[in-house]
């Protein structure tokens, strides 16, 4: 049956079979719930690392201090936040850095976001493993192993989570 | 044109079983987190039933400039403790979704979520553990607790908080690796003579087109944990430093730039003008509250400097 327009043709519908299935591909919203996103978000946050230190915070400011402080950084820290994702197109955006330079334009995360970002991943990192080694020793009461093998367990550990 | 989408879009689903099985890291490391906070609270109830003659004045034995130094450094304390902004992008990006706004809604929602339960669980936490020790509060609030709970409560604490602590290394490793291969991509070449297709970055460590070439993946994972480690283990001052580096680090992504970025995009420049005032005022303010946090923290590493030694 001819239809007008519409050549059968070996090569053709292939074209217009890869079209769809690229239309389909595209249509297929197989996004994430945003529950996920609440867990990462609770994990991102709240470290033990940081919390460990906290009170001390308020050993220098007092009672009425520390609170003002506290609730001010809470709520402009998730203020902030807010504006972020408010901000973030997520079909072109998919990192702090991209979306920097897409706002900022190119090559401004490079001066002012990779910098402090890098410094805060290297941070929590080797944060994670001093923590995680001295929690190890602590457990470890038949103290079988030195100190430094417990920070290389816990380097290891980080390594192999993911 | 249309390979190029192709492309893209099969190297988007092949990172999906990456992101599948990291949810499961961040759910076990949240529930982990809410049983670490209740036992944390218990631990400090226990404490405050047990400390006698608490006081919430200056600290005893420090000088005026110590006291002032300490109370410059404080933000910096609060400002790594809510530094979750560095990675919010990446987890905003990693819901999947085709529809910004969509996106937008449900990421939002999620942020809500997660700050109803870390605010509080903060603020209990901190107002426990300042009412039981007073101005005696350490740097960590485990040795804190530890003499006024037995021994089996604090290994499960200790077993939720390594649980806490390799959830967060996992999910900003992810994000460093990220980082990293973005870093190799712009000047592998001019440092090193090697450098990553885009394929290779977008896809998992073994699936898609780029796991031919895993072992770039791998060496990138080995050295930055390595070179972690190594920082970790080896700086005698690393505890006073990371008190540095964190308030350069989180202060200025998490207080100042969302404000400017928001100013500069197409959303905030049809926000009315209290809202883009108010956005550069705080971000003046918490610039300024930045620089006293690193002063203080600068005054601390040279205080402690004469007790440092290698390796300990």
């Amino acid at each position: 049956m001819d239809i007008p327009g519409y050549v059968i043709t070996r090569g053709v519908s292939s074209i217009e079979e890869q079209l769809l299935k690229e239309e389909s591909l595209q249509y297929i919203d197989n996004h994430r719930p945003w529950i996920h996103a609440t867990y990462h978000s609770v994990i991102s946050i709240l470290g033990i690392i940081g919390l460990l230190a906290l009170p001390l915070s308020f050993s220098y400011l007092g009672w009425a201090g520390g609170v003002i402080l506290f609730i001010a950084s809470t709520l402009v820290s998730f203020y902030s936040g807010k504006l972020l994702i408010e901000c973030q197109d997520v079909t072109q955006y998919k990192t702090y850095s991209e979306l920097a330079d897409g706002n900022m334009g190119d090559g401004w995360s490079m001066k002012w976001i990779r910098p402090f970002q890098g410094l805060i991943f290297i941070t929590i990192l080797s944060s994670s493993v001093v923590a995680s080694g001295q929690l190890l020793i602590m457990m470890d009461v038949i103290q079988n192993l030195n100190d430094s093998s417990w920070y290389s367990i816990g380097g290891l550990m980080l390594f192999i989570v993911r | 044109m249309l390979t190029d989408k192709n492309l893209f879009t099969s190297g988007f689903l092949s990172l999906a079983p990456n992101v599948d099985k990291s949810w499961v890291v961040s759910f076990a490391g949240t529930i982990a987190t809410v049983v670490s906070v209740i036992m944390f609270l218990v631990g400090c109830g226990q404490a405050m039933n047990e400390v006698e003659d608490v006081s919430y004045g200056h600290p005893d034995d420090d000088t005026t400039t110590d006291y002032a130094m300490g109370v410059l450094s404080s933000f910096g304390i609060l400002a790594f403790a809510y530094g979750g902004h560095s990675i919010v992008p990446d987890v905003h990006a990693s819901l999947n979704h085709k529809d910004p706004d969509q996106s937008k809604k449900q990421m939002t929602k999620a942020w809500g979520c997660s700050y109803l339960f870390v605010a509080p669980s903060y603020l209990l936490i901190v107002c426990l553990a300042y009412a039981a020790f007073g101005n005696t509060t350490s740097s960590s609030l485990v040795e804190d607790i530890a003499p006024y709970v037995s021994q089996n409560f604090l290994w499960a604490l200790y077993t939720f908080a390594l649980i806490n602590i390799f959830a967060v290394g996992a999910i900003y490793n992810q994000a460093a690796f990220t980082y990293i291969e973005d870093m190799v991509i712009l000047f592998g070449l001019k440092f090193c003579r090697c450098t990553m297709t885009q394929e290779e970055h977008t896809d998992g460590l073994f699936s898609g087109e780029g796991r031919k070439h895993w072992h770039k993946k791998l060496a990138i994972r080995f050295l930055f944990v390595g070179i972690g480690t190594f920082i970790g283990v080896a700086l005698p001052f690393f505890g006073d430093l990371a008190a540095l580096t964190g308030a350069i680090g989180s202060t200025p992504l998490t207080f100042v730039y969302p404000f400017v970025i928001y100013n500069n995009s197409e959303v905030g420049k049809e926000a009315p003008t209290w809202k883009r005032s108010l956005n550069y005022l705080l971000a003046f303010v918490f610039t300024v509250l930045g620089v006293c946090a690193v002063i203080g923290a600068i005054y601390n590493i040279v205080q402690n400097a004469s007790t440092y030694k290698p390796f300990s």
